[in-house]
This record gives C-alpha cells, structure tokens and sequence, in this order.
C-alpha cells in the first residue's frame, strides 16, 4: 500500500542506541522533553513493554502506543483480519521465495564480474552495468509485487473502518493529539512497517517529528533492505553471507537514502567489492547507502532528500570504491 | 603452562613405583584421558594380563595395545588423538584366559547411542558447545505432553511438544517432528539449543513434536506404519490444536540412525508433506552385492534403501545431513549425497570428528536447524 502524502516536518534517523543512547539528545535538540513525546517499540514485539530504560532516559513521563499489544488484541478479536493478514504473510513469502531464487544467480554472477575487474580487467565493466541494472529492475518488481499485495490485501481488509482497529485508532489519536514529537524503535522491522500500517500510525501523527533509531531508520526510508553479511549459517551467494534484499516499501519520511544500522557488524566493511556491488545496486536515482553504527546520526526535514539534510555524524557511506566517511551536502 | 604427557608419564610411573597410595594421588589429580598437542595418555589400572583400547574409528585398525609399567599394575597407552575429535572407545581385559570390553573407569565422559554407550576421549580443542547450555536470561521455551491413541499401532503413545517461548495462539509456527524426540531432549540438550538458537534469532520461534518409539527398531526401519503414523495420526492431532503455519515449506522430520531413515522414508512415502529434512548419521545401508551383513534388523531397510536409490523422486526440497566421519555409516552417506541432489532437493552433508552418538548429534543441531530454518536476524535490527 502506498503511504498517502506525508506532511513535512523535521527527522532524524540515529545508530543503536543499546551501548551510546543519543535520543535524549535530540530530543532536546528537537525542542521537546520526554513528557510529550510519544514512543513506538512495535518491532521490539512481545518486549515491547519492556521500555522502563527508554522511559527513564526521557525522564519517565514518555507515551507508549503499545502497538504490539493491540494488534494482538485485535487479532484475538477480529479472526477475519487474522485470517487475511496471514493470507498476506503466506503471499509475501512465496514471492520472496522466488526473488531470492532470481537474485542468487545474478549476484554470483556480479560476484564474478567485480572479482574479475579487481584483477584488471576494465572491458567487464559493461557486463557490471548490465547485472546491475537487472538486479536493479528486480529490485523494482519485488516491490511493486508487495506495493500490489499490499494494496489488494488492505482494500479487502479497509482496517480503519472495523470496529476494533477503528476503537484503538482514537485511543491513539487522544495519545498523539498530546504530543510534540514521535519516537520509534527498531527491531523487527516487518513487524513495525506493518503494525504502523495496520492503525495508520502516520495518519495521526501528522506533521510531528519524528526520530527513528536502527530499524526504526530503516522503515522511515523508501525501501526497507534487508542485509546480513555473517549469518550463523550461509544463505546467500556472496561469500557464504546472505543475499541483502527489498523486503517491503517504507514510511517514506527519510527520502533518498537506504539505512543500514549496525555496518559494523553485519556489513563487511572490509571486502571493497561486496560494499561496491552493495552501493552500485542500491544507489539508484541518487540513492545514498548510510551505514548507521552507536552514535550516528541524520537529522534534516522530509522534503528534502537525505543527501540536502543539515546534520549527520558518524555516518559512514557505501560506494563503489569502499566505505568512506559520510557528510551531507 | 600445561605439564607434557612425557612428565605426565613420568610422574605416574614414578608415583606407581612409589606405591600404590601415591598412585592413587597422581591419578587423581589429573582427568583421563589426557590430551595434549594432538596426542593423548590412556591409563589403566588392575590386574590384568593384557590390556587394549578398542576405538570405534571405522576402517582404522581398532586395538591398540598398553604397555605394563613393570612391577605395578599401571598400564599406560600413548597414542594419537586429533585436536578437536571426540572419539568412542572401550577398555579390552584380558585376565585368566577372561576377556571383556569395560568402560574406563577413569574416564566419566561417556557417549550415548540408541544402543548403549562408550567411554569417550576428546581432544584438546574440543568444547562442548555452549549453545548447548542453559543461560540466565534466555527466555526458556516449555514441552508439554499429549496421548495420542494409535489405531495403526493399536496402543497409547505420549507425545513431547515444544512450545516456543513467548508462545501465543494468534501467531503460527513451522513445525518440526523429532524421531526419538525425548533421547534429544534428555542426551543432545534439545531443548536449550532451541531455546538458545530462538533467543539469538538464530531459528524462528518453532513448535518441536517429540515421538519416541517402543520399538523402533522395526517402526523406524523404513516401515509404512510408521509413514501412516506420522501423516494420519500424529499431523492431525497436532494441526488441530497448535497454530501450525501451512505448506511443506514449514513441515521438517528430523531424526538420527534408524531415526534418519524413518524421516525419509515417512518424506518419500507421503510426497509434497514435508519440505525439509534433518538426517543425522542416518542408517542407509545398502548391498549392491552380497550380504549387507548387518543383522536382520537391517533387512527392510537395506531393501527400501536399495529402492529409493532407484526411484529416489523428490522427498524434500531442502535436506541436512550430518554424519560423524568414524562412523561405518559415513560411507552410506557420502553415497546418498549425490542421490538426494539429484532429486533436485538442496542438500548438505556436515562431515564431522565424531561417531555415532547423541553428543555428535547434539553438536550438529546449531547447523542443521540454522540452515533449514534461517531465523529472523535477517529481520531484526534492534
């Protein structure tokens, strides 16, 4: 489902916050106080109460939406959404399940390709750009593919127009009337796109702040990628590390730019190739990769793209030639 | 810094000759037997008039002979151990024209197989991993039990099912069927390495059915009663009271010995109903000519053995294998590793330092379960 048009206001996107908490900071720098800002620890799921850090952090007077809670609640209730939501997941799947099989061969492929150029020779560069524009375009149709079952799945469903999503919305809609900013968490980020969807979380926040951190981030974006460089156990083509890969389209606030929390860790960083291939594939229309590790952060406005924002520290960049330290223009 | 096994050695000869009380004290000092830079030092004690190691290292020559440290009833053994192996074996006694194979009694560590167990030596890298250990903090999963009523079998069986932590009736969860499901939980630490795995995002949140078998050396030895059992008793009862997410995809056998070839078996009797397979040094044995001469209990499964490399079809989608390279049935499945691919099916075999043993089994579940069932790392960013 495509987001309806999102008001502009001030973001930031910020690193982990588990070792370097930076939200108290910016909240204050946003111009609020942990009293009238309201939380969403959706993605952290059945944890999600388990907020007393955050809480205490902003001064303990914080707002969670609880929305974990209440779309279990509401799928208790409503077996119907319960029935098309896992409807839904089943779809997502099994498409998965074959963008993952299209992607396999033409990532070794570019695998090749980049290992052959490193060697010196430049006439692959042609064959680069061609496996580049097909994992580009399949990219594309992964997520026209999940904008469609998205689209169909909420016609069928029209969440906001059955009682008990319709009775949760107004309970946040008295929340968010009282607040100045919004806070999301990361987490599970298919979980928080879709519970944030699911109550038409943006609607009610309006024109608000927002300040998003880790996968928090990653679902204010255009897309969401998902990556994962050292997995207990090989699932990809690239090295024995999983193939990065479009998994749902996001929010939308933070435009121009993929978010990629913790490079550190689950990117390697040192293999200049895999970051170049990473950065060319997902770098389309002006695109930038911004890896987000503790400490980093972005803050600008939603209309303007990532690249124009007026802050970012310890942000590092994934382009074609390796990860290099990131500023903003 | 670590003594060497040659003053090891010459502190135990030294102490046996000192007498027996002192031997005593230096034996127990020191566990046994004692691993160092890829060699270890086998001791026994008693009276005996020859005394051998029996390993079980297939194709390997087995007894190896100790040698009597004159005027004391120590018998010392130096031989060769690789760093990171666990490997079975047996003390044989000879005394007065007697000869039995005993345990070593200085040695608690034992591994335990569906048929008994054996003492075991491990090298020095070893470490029992400590996944398969119970942590503070982990959030624990909980087995609960069922009767099932077998008409196929004609009796009452009970059934271990592992609920995930944080389990809850709106979500739905793969499944995953453990033959011999209770000697996992009770001798390859089953549960806590769900737990463990489940915590690290490692697995997804899994629901584990546990069966056991009273006679599964004739149930598990390819037998259609079995299959039946499975797909027309044990799947109803759970689909009708757990939510079970739908497809093959999310339907995995596992098993280990004749608990391997009973997942097959049961995945190639009933196509299309389960995607995945965990088959842990599964008894494959086959006898393109003559006698498979592994007893009787063997006959039907040489026989479905032999037919299924015949018309192997396509039993799963995506397949685990394991199997300790020590073990006789290595052999087996090396030559079913190319059979299975062919069906199309993607396969893996983890070939590993160690026998036929639950240990060997447990060590390998991180492997298996990672692969078939990719856990939501992938999705959480915290």
């Amino acid at each position: 489902m495509i987001e309806p048009h999102l008001a502009p206001r001030r973001v930031a996107l910020l690193g982990p916050q588990s070792v370097t908490r930076t939200v108290p900071d910016v909240v204050r720098a946003f111009g609020l106080d942990g009293c009238n800002v309201a939380t969403i620890t959706a993605g952290w799921e059945e944890r999600e109460r388990d907020d007393a850090e955050l809480d205490r952090d902003l001064g303990g007077c914080s707002r969670n939406l609880a929305l974990f809670p209440r779309a279990e609640k509401v799928f208790e209730r409503d077996k119907e959404l319960r029935r098309l939501m896992h409807q839904r997941y089943d779809r997502m799947n099994e498409q998965a399940a074959y963008y993952r099989a299209m992607l396999a061969p033409l990532l070794a492929s570019l695998r090749q390709i980049e290992l052959g150029l490193a060697a010196g020779t430049p006439h692959l560069r042609a064959e680069r750009d061609n496996c580049v524009r097909l994992l580009q375009e399949l990219d594309a149709h992964r997520l026209r593919v999940v904008d469609e079952l998205d689209a169909e799945v909420f016609e069928r469903l029209r969440p906001f127009e059955r009682t008990e999503i319709a009775r949760h919305r107004e309970e946040l809609r008295r929340i968010l009337d009282g607040v100045g900013g919004v806070l999301i968490a990361g987490g599970h980020v298919g979980i928080l796109v879709n519970r944030l969807r699911l109550f038409g979380v943006m609607e009610l926040i309006r024109d608000l702040p927002v300040i998003a951190w880790s996968g928090g981030a990653m679902v204010m974006t255009e897309r969401v990628v998902l990556f994962h460089d050292f997995p207990p156990e090989s699932r990809g083509t690239h090295g024995g590390g999983g193939d990065p890969e479009v998994h749902v389209r996001g929010i939308g606030l933070a435009r121009g730019v993929v978010a990629l929390p913790h490079p550190k860790k689950r990117l390697d960083l040192a293999d200049s190739a895999r970051v170049g291939a990473f950065a060319a594939r997902f770098s389309s229309a002006g695109a930038v990769c911004l890896g987000l590790d503790a400490g980093a952060r972005l803050v600008g406005r939603s209309d303007q793209p990532v690249g124009e924002w007026e802050e970012s520290t310890g942000v590092v960049q994934l382009t074609e030639a390796g990860a290099v330290p990131w500023r903003a223009n | 810094m670590s003594e060497t096994l040659a003053a090891v050695r010459e502190a135990v000869v030294e102490a046996a000759r000192r007498g027996p009380r002192e031997l005593d004290a230096a034996l127990a000092a020191r566990s046994w037997p004692l691993a160092r830079e890829g060699r270890a030092l086998f001791v026994y004690r008693g009276p005996a008039d020859e005394v051998k190691l029996q390993h079980w290292i297939y194709a390997l020559s087995a007894a190896q002979a100790f040698e009597r440290i004159e005027g004391t009833d120590l018998w010392l053994l130096e031989t060769q151990l690789q760093r990171r192996a666990r490997v079975e074996y047996k003390l044989e006694i000879a005394h007065r024209g007697h000869r039995q194979l005993v345990s070593d009694p200085l040695n608690p560590n034992a591994a335990r197989d569906p048929f008994g167990s054996n003492s075991v030596a491990v090298g020095p890298e070893y470490k029992k991993p400590e996944w398969a250990e119970p942590h503070a903090g982990v959030r624990t999963g909980s087995v609960i039990e069922r009767q099932l009523k077998s008409d196929i079998f004609g009796d009452v069986r009970p059934i271990g099912i592992y609920l995930p932590p944080r389990y809850r009736e709106t979500r739905r969860y793969p499944l995953l069927i453990a033959h011999d499901g209770f000697d996992y939980l009770r001798f390859s630490s089953l549960k806590h390495v769900l737990d463990n795995l489940i915590e690290r995002l490692e697995v997804p949140q899994m629901i584990v059915a546990l069966i056991q078998s009273p006679n599964r050396l004739a149930e598990y030895a390819a037998n259609e009663q079995h299959a039946r059992f499975v797909v027309d008793e044990l799947l109803p009862l759970l689909e009708g009271e757990f939510p079970l997410l739908e497809g093959a995809e999310n339907r995995c056998l596992m098993g280990a010995s004749f608990g391997a070839v009973a997942s097959l078996h049961t995945a190639w009797a009933r196509p299309g109903r389960f995607g995945k397979l965990f088959l842990q040094s599964g008894s494959f044995a086959f006898a393109d000519i003559g006698d498979h001469g592994r007893g009787p209990v063997f006959d039907p499964v040489v026989r479905w053995v032999q037919e299924f490399r015949e018309d192997p079809r396509t039993p799963a989608d995506r397949i685990q294998m394991t199997c300790g390279v020590y073990e006789s049935l290595i052999a087996y499945n090396r030559a079913m590793l190319p059979v299975l691919q062919g069906t199309g099916a993607d396969v893996r075999l983890s070939e590993d330092q160690d026998g036929h043993n639950w240990e060997n089994w447990r060590d390998r579940l991180r492997t298996g379960l990672t692969w078939l069932f990719p856990g939501p790392y992938w999705m959480v960013y915290e």
